[in-house]
């Protein structure tokens, strides 16, 4: 969960809610989380210092909004590759020897 | 029915103030959004259980506050033994002196000393809490062995405060002298928060350990 939060955000900053249609269009529907667990995630983020927020107006309303830090981009790239590589090597097992 | 859900929040949250304020924010703001779109039955039901969503931050709070004492713990405990060594040693010119703090009229010199022989007493509550710290991690119950250290280097930090109540009937009133002394009662200062923080962060833990994971 947390790559796929630190991929969402590396497309521009997005309050909690945003980050959460982002997810589910760009999934096509493959990730329907429990809206209530994402934001104990970003707080963990923003304490570990992946990503930063600040409150802003939306339309008149008050919203959250998360940005990736430059840590946070590096983590993202650190786990992307990890999950790459986990991915690459899970399918050459899945797809049993040549 | 979103006022009553975060109402229920509020109350299971174990956190206060500003952290509180915002979550709650936040939550509102989250569900009015979705609300607007699939109605206020759905928007909640599709947050999840308030009790299920103030777990998740009950934990995330635990972890980042057992991450920051054992942080400062260890930052606590070099600049203690810095403090030891330096007034073991005192490699800088003394020079004995009047001193001229105003506590010294405020504080009997018998007082002071009164205050050194219970020194033994502070170390022992130090041993212990370390000691305490060391089982409680040997279990892998993180949040118990950083609050036993924290409480452990609290019975520590009485002693530079003696030492400096010591330092009184024999005083170096040289500048290093005078900033041993004030860096001694700043570090005291310093680890005694941190067994106060100790103290909220197992209350946290035990709060989280009641809430459905």
């Amino acid at each position: 969960l947390t790559l796929l939060v630190l991929a969402v955000l590396a497309a521009g900053p997005a309050h909690g809610y945003a980050l959460i249609e982002r997810l589910r269009a760009s999934s096509d529907g493959a990730f329907e989380l429990p809206e209530g667990t994402l934001y104990p995630l970003l707080h963990r983020l923003e304490d570990d210092g992946l990503v930063a927020s600040r409150w802003t107006q939306v339309d008149g309303r008050r919203r959250r909004e998360y940005r990736l830090t430059q840590r946070g981009r590096r983590a993202r790239a650190d786990r992307e590759q990890a999950w790459r590589s986990f991915a690459a090597g899970t399918e050459r097992v899945i797809a049993g020897p040549a | 029915m979103i006022d009553a859900y975060l109402a229920e929040l509020r109350l299971l949250l174990p956190v206060r103030g500003r952290r509180r304020a915002r979550i709650l924010a936040e939550v509102q703001a989250h569900l009015r959004d979705d609300a607007a779109l699939v109605g206020d039955a759905n928007a909640v039901e599709r947050f999840g259980p308030p009790r299920v969503v103030a777990s998740g931050f009950a934990s995330q709070l635990v972890v980042r506050n057992t991450r920051r004492l054992l942080e400062l713990v260890a930052a606590l405990f070099l600049v203690h033994l810095v403090l030891l060594v330096l007034i073991a040693l005192r490699p800088w010119p003394s020079h004995f002196g009047a001193i001229e703090y105003p506590r010294r009229k405020l504080v009997p010199v018998d007082a002071m000393l009164a205050l050194g022989r219970l020194t033994p007493m502070f170390t022992a509550l130090a041993i212990a809490g370390l000691v305490v710290a060391a089982l409680a991690a040997r279990k892998g119950a993180p949040v118990r062995a950083v609050a036993a250290g924290a409480l452990g280097l609290a019975g520590l930090a009485v002693l530079p405060l003696l030492v400096r109540f010591g330092a009184q009937t024999d005083v170096d009133v040289s500048a290093a002298g005078t900033a041993l002394r004030l860096a001694g009662e700043l570090w005291a200062l310093a680890a005694v928060s941190a067994a106060v923080w100790a103290i909220r962060t197992l209350a946290l833990s035990r709060a989280a350990a009641r809430l459905p994971g």
